[in-house]
């Protein structure tokens, strides 16, 4: 299958396991909305480390604490490498959780905190349906949802959480099994005709 | 005590690191998110040395300082 749109846009991706032969035809992680949300937290506590930048110098004048300015200073620059931490944390749990969709199989690797790291794979000939979700008002106008792959293997579904254009997805992941689907019958074929001419 | 809670953080950081350049999947967004981190660290890890060299440490108790 000649997918030279996508190829071309991740062509200089790859991730451990890929195989040879193999090209990446998608590349999917939550909607930039969840990062959103998992970011203002982290907002309101930086902005209580200003806070605290600005008032600490007032409230060591006004009130008889044996605490200097150095080292309030020194326990505000913890806080902001502890801040620094938890963006580059929370950034790296969204970046590592990603659905690859090949032209063999999808892909889920799910990083869950920083050292628990879970990977299945789905080859396409064993996708049995696909269908999608899209769940309250914010999600129908930015258009992500969830896209359930059921599945014929151990692993009974396979779901895509909180992706971007779920039905665009959706509709990739059929064509590719229906393309793979009908290779594995030509080469059946191919066998059965070699096999008896 | 100080060193203790600055070592916490640099294992952290070396943790950071070593997520962000094991598991990547472009090169070129790993070695900018990576640089950008330890951009950002060494520069709070300056303030935050400067600072402790200007806190008069004998004028805590012992148990504090070690």
């Amino acid at each position: 299958m000649r997918n030279k749109g996508y190829q071309h846009k991740y062509i200089d991706f790859s991730f451990k396991g890929k195989r040879e032969e193999e090209e990446i035809i998608l590349m999917l992680r939550r909607h930039w909305l969840i990062l959103l949300m998992e970011f203002i937290p982290l907002g309101f506590f930086l902005i209580c480390l200003l806070f605290i930048d600005i008032i600490g110098p007032f409230v060591l004048e006004l009130f008889p604490f044996q605490m200097s300015q150095s080292l309030l200073n020194l326990g505000e620059s913890f806080l902001y490498m502890f801040f620094w931490f938890l963006v580059f944390i929370v950034w790296i749990d969204y970046y590592l959780d990603v659905w690859i969709v090949t032209d063999q199989r999808i892909v889920n690797i799910e990083q869950k905190g920083l050292f628990r790291r879970e990977i299945s794979e789905l080859e396409h000939s064993k996708i049995q349906d696909v269908t999608t979700e899209i769940h309250g008002i914010i999600a129908t106008l930015l258009k992500f949802g969830y896209v359930y792959v059921q599945t014929a293997g151990e692993r009974s579904r396979f779901v895509f959480k909180q992706v971007p254009n779920p039905v665009l997805v959706r509709t990739l992941i059929m064509k590719l099994q229906k393309q793979v689907i009908k290779k594995e019958k030509i080469m059946e074929g191919k066998i059965l005709r070699g096999k008896f001419s | 005590m100080y060193f203790i809670i600055l070592s916490v953080f640099l294992f952290g950081a070396l943790a950071i690191i070593y997520h962000l350049q094991a598991y990547q999947f472009n090169r070129r967004i790993a070695m900018f998110t990576t640089l950008l981190f330890i951009a950002g660290f060494l520069i709070v890890l300056a303030v935050n040395v400067v600072s402790a060299i200007k806190v008069d440490w004998s004028s805590f108790p012992i148990v504090i300082i070690s």
